[in-house]
């Protein structure tokens, strides 16, 4: 995930918590790796989940993903799903 | 394994940051792409970052994220402020630890709402360039000291690159106001030019406003020889000075209302060679412009003066201005003579192209003739020099077609030069 494509998918969460949505489930089964955009990216759409009462899903994560977004705390955020 | 990964995950960052730096073009987005770097190497919930300005004593958010839209764009910052964080240098600061400086009373309650843990002031070469904010981590847990050290590493990364484009708007800004120093000292130095012709020609009543056709003559020729900007200036700025020798001529002999007799054409012809000796010692912008004054009335055939040169020892500047200084001497009213008729002069120039003017020049002059009478060229150069029906008689266009199909490009004359 690069800056561009991070922030659209931001946007893109944002519009539709906007209109309603109350729970933002993000696929990783395509993720191999997740740099620091990326984290700075779910953090934005974890933060707007929050400030909209809405829950976050990250499912199909990968074993090092999810040990990285463990030891940076992400899981704290969201419900981690297979 | 958890550190490996850790470090790896933060090490990338630095990496990416230093590149991003180093590398992109658009500040703004350096800087937005440089905050995610930094808040998601540690998974920092929240931040932004600002740019000091000296003049406003204030800091101006460059981007934010997380810190909603009620947050302050533009934070002030006091003596006390400014020298506090001088001191402190790179290391961040804690936003609760704090509270005894202003800036951090007067922004409690801001900072308070949207949790803002850290201030990291952005000092690079002992000059404050701006700030970072940074709220909690992800994980709630306290920073630690190698998560400062990392902000402190990354920060320095970000400071250097605001460094950086606050010095290039500095350099922009003095490039800027050297070039409009530089375009006034251009305009002083045409408009004293141009003083300088109206008062050559003042001493000529016959030939008033002499200099200033011959400059814009020149103009058009260099013109239709496809020269830049700066190179038709040149040439018209000769134009213009090209008979400032004439200065130290005696009255009498330029306003003589008759052939003047060898002893005064002696004296008349000493002009050039007087123009290069006052030109010659002045610095002008552009090159040649001395020569262009001594060799205006050599020809190409070695029969002009002062030195009789041949073709291509004559400087081109002066092959210029001797064909628009013959065409202003044709097409203008003299003691002794009438102006001749467009037809004629254009024919003289034809007939004299390779002996007198070099025949490119001839050609481009016509050129430039024929697009303004056919409409080709909409502005007019001819017209308002030369009056408005001048050139609209009766045989001048197809002459000026039979010209530019007749004269040969090349310089017939060239193997003729003694050298």
């Amino acid at each position: 995930m690069n800056k561009l494509s991070g922030e659209k998918i931001e946007r893109e969460c944002r519009r539709r918590l906007d209109s309603g949505v109350k729970k933002l489930v993000v696929n990783f089964s395509d993720t191999q790796i997740v740099n620091s955009i990326g984290v700075s990216i779910l953090l934005g759409v974890i933060d707007a989940a929050k400030d909209a009462g809405a829950e976050v899903v990250f499912s199909q994560m990968q074993e090092d993903t999810i040990n990285l977004f463990e030891m940076l705390g992400l899981t704290n955020h969201v419900t981690i799903a297979n | 394994m958890e550190n490996h990964q850790k470090l790896i995950h933060t090490f990338g960052a630095l990496a990416e940051l230093g590149y991003e730096v180093a590398h992109k073009q658009n500040f703004q987005e350096m800087i937005r792409t440089s905050l995610h770097l930094l808040l998601g190497s540690l998974a920092i919930m929240r931040g932004g970052v600002a740019r000091f300005s000296r003049f406003g004593h204030e800091l101006n958010m460059l981007v934010m994220r997380g810190l909603g839209e009620e947050f302050p764009l533009s934070l002030s910052l006091c003596h006390e402020d400014e020298r506090q964080f001088l001191t402190n240098g790179l290391a961040p600061i804690e936003v609760a630890q704090a509270k005894v400086l202003p800036f951090f009373q007067i922004y409690d309650r801001s900072f308070t709402k949207k949790r803002i843990d850290l201030l990291v002031p952005l000092v690079i070469r002992d000059d404050l360039v701006g700030v970072i904010l940074l709220g909690e981590k992800a994980n709630g847990e306290p920073y630690t000291a190698y998560d400062l050290d990392i902000i402190c590493a990354m920060s320095r990364h970000i400071g250097v690159g605001i460094a950086q484009r606050n010095l290039m708007a500095e350099l922009e800004r003095r490039a800027e106001e050297n070039r409009k120093l530089y375009d006034e000292m251009r305009t002083t130095y045409k408009d004293t030019v141009k003083a300088f012709a109206t008062a050559i020609d003042c001493k000529d009543k016959y030939t008033e406003g002499h200099s200033v056709r011959v400059g814009k003559y020149s103009e058009i020729i260099a013109q239709e020889l496809g020269y830049d900007q700066n190179e038709v200036e040149g040439v018209a700025i000769a134009g213009y000075l090209h008979d400032v020798g004439k200065l130290t001529v005696e009255r009498n002999i330029i306003n003589a209302p008759y052939r003047i007799n060898a002893k005064e054409s002696a004296e008349l012809n000493k002009h050039p060679s007087v123009g290069y000796e006052i030109l010659a010692p002045i610095h002008h912008p552009y090159a040649d412009v001395p020569l262009a004054a001594k060799y205006h009335h050599e020809r190409l055939d070695g029969r002009g003066y002062p030195d009789g040169l041949y073709d291509k020892d004559i400087p081109y500047i002066a092959k210029i201005v001797n064909l628009a200084d013959s065409f202003d001497a044709m097409t203008t009213d003299r003691p002794y003579k009438r102006r001749r008729p467009a037809t004629e002069v254009i024919e003289d120039m034809q007939r004299n192209a390779g002996k007198q003017f070099a025949p490119e020049l001839v050609t481009a002059f016509c050129r430039g003739m024929l697009r303004e009478l056919t409409g080709e060229l909409r502005e007019k150069r001819f017209r308002r020099i030369l009056g408005r029906d001048y050139l609209d008689t009766e045989g001048v266009i197809p002459m000026l077609k039979n010209v530019l199909n007749g004269i040969s490009p090349t310089t017939p004359l060239t193997l003729v030069s003694l050298d």
